[in-house]
């Protein structure tokens, strides 16, 4: 994690997490929010990075789907 | 390197002979853990069972306070000498949720410091501190638990209970640690922050309600006993509690008092009350019409919590279920952006490894389209932006993006890696 409120980089205007899957990250989710206090509610963080990881899976998928397809 | 007047100066403070002796025995230590390093390098590579199996298990209790990050680290220095996997949990209990924001957040952060030294973090809630920490190390097998040195008053383990002297107690064959930090208790070290959260117009409403309230208890006044009114305010402030919330409910609670007094108590229209026996009611009043307000206000915001959280759990329903059931990379981005920023009300952007190895950004901005009938129907689409162009490959390409706006200090902190 990076950007608004944590130990990187904290004064960006936006909350960065990893997208992290079985093969290693996949991507970089970026939230930018008009009350950036919302944003950084630990409920709200742990729902992010939830989200950030489905997401990656569903990529990978993709990717290996892809892949597969070429080979 | 040292300038001349200062090379005696360094000899004379810190090149002394005991700083010299810890230096070597660091050095030492350092090279006894490369060593052990090696071995185990070693043995992995040749296959070798390990002959000092992992036996054992701690589980760090870790709480708001600000110590709890050097617990934290004290733990996992603990771990990596005893050659033990290691826990470390958090206890929510109710009291969690009137905790002020940075408490919450810094309970976050020493978890993910956990997570990021290579602990197994857990977050679990339950009535009771010690009970949960010791039923899920019972439940994990735990051989040692490590909390922090108390640093309240004593007089609070005389009142509240003492979560360290509990723990002790329960933990049967387990040891325990006590070390520099706080046990793992839930109360913050800064007691809980009352911020200001209802308007001046609630405080309004409040007013308003106890008014309302005397206007009834007047009009009832001749018919009912002086015991009967006061339900009427009770009455009142709990509708108050429950529409204006914590601060007008107070207010109102007080107000109710004085007018009571003064309408309704002889000698009328006076706040002097006749009897000395009314002191009593109005305490009992007062009291009653607190603990009424804070009830309603808590069962209040543990709703407004629990419907909040429903609504993002039902959100990740909807983004798992639309995910599993969609081919092809950008559609999948597309519902992803789409849900996240509907939960948050927020742009969302996903960044994605181009060519080269360089982040190649897309942004889905929801933009207003006419249909193609003209039937003026304005339709959401999320648009995927290519990011190349306004993003420039600087240092910092990140905080260039599009219009965000880049950090007012350019320059990156260090991180600091464990």
């Amino acid at each position: 994690m990076a950007g608004l409120g944590t130990a990187t980089l904290p004064s960006a205007t936006a909350l960065y997490l990893p997208m992290i899957a079985s093969r290693g990250a996949v991507g970089v989710l970026a939230v930018q929010s008009a009350r950036p206090q919302s944003l950084l509610a630990p409920e709200q963080v742990h729902w992010l990075e939830t989200c950030a990881s489905q997401t990656a899976l569903a990529l990978e998928r993709a990717i290996l789907a892809a892949e597969a397809q070429h080979a | 390197m040292y300038i001349p007047q200062q090379t005696e100066h360094a000899r004379q403070h810190f090149f002394r002979k005991s700083n010299l002796i810890a230096l070597r025995e660091l050095a030492l230590r350092c090279m006894a853990d490369r060593v052990d390093k090696q071995m185990q390098v070693y043995c992995r590579d040749r296959a070798i069972a390990d002959t000092r199996p992992m036996t054992e298990r701690l589980l760090v209790g870790v709480s708001p306070s600000p110590l709890a990050a050097r617990l934290v680290r004290a733990a996992r220095r603990m771990a990596a000498r005893l050659r033990a996997e290691w826990l470390v949990v958090y206890i929510e209990t109710p009291a969690h949720l009137r905790l002020p924001e940075a408490d919450r957040q810094r309970v976050v952060q020493t978890l993910r410091l956990a997570e990021q030294l290579g602990a197994e973090t857990v977050i679990l809630s339950g009535q009771r501190v010690s009970d949960e920490i010791l039923a899920y190390a019972r439940a994990r097998n735990v051989t040692k638990l490590v909390v922090g040195k108390p640093v309240h008053p004593r007089w609070r383990d005389m009142v509240f209970g003492s979560i360290l002297d509990e723990l002790v107690r329960g933990s049967g064959d387990m040891e325990i640690a006590v070390i520099r930090g706080e046990p793992g208790d839930s109360r913050p070290l800064s007691s809980a922050v009352l911020q200001r959260t209802s308007s001046g117009l609630a405080y309004g409403w409040g007013m308003a309600g106890i008014a309302l309230c005397t206007l009834l208890a007047w009009l009832v006044f001749p018919y009912l006993a002086e015991a009967n009114l006061v339900m009427i305010y009770l009455l009142g402030i709990m509708a108050i509690a429950v529409r204006c919330g914590r601060g007008p409910a107070l207010w109102a609670s007080v107000l109710s008092v004085v007018a009571f007094d003064f309408f309704f108590v002889p000698p009328y229209l006076t706040l002097h009350a006749a009897d000395a026996q009314y002191l009593l009611t109005f305490t009992v009043m007062l009291l009653v019409a607190l603990v009424i307000s804070t009830l309603t206000v808590r069962l209040r915001q543990q709703a407004d919590a629990a419907r909040q959280r429903e609504r993002r759990t039902a959100s990740l329903y909807a983004m798992s279920r639309d995910l599993a059931s969609t081919q092809g990379r950008d559609r999948l981005l597309q519902i992803a952006a789409r849900h996240i920023s509907a939960v948050f009300d927020s742009r969302v952007a996903i960044l994605l490894p181009g060519a080269g190895g360089a982040l190649q950004a897309c942004e889905w901005v929801e933009e207003e389209r006419e249909m193609h009938d003209e039937s003026r129907v304005q339709a959401r689409t999320y648009v995927p932006v290519p990011m190349s162009r306004a993003w420039p490959s600087g240092s910092m390409p990140i905080n260039r993006w599009r219009g965000w706006a880049p950090p007012r200090s350019p320059v990156p902190r260090p991180c600091i890696c464990p």
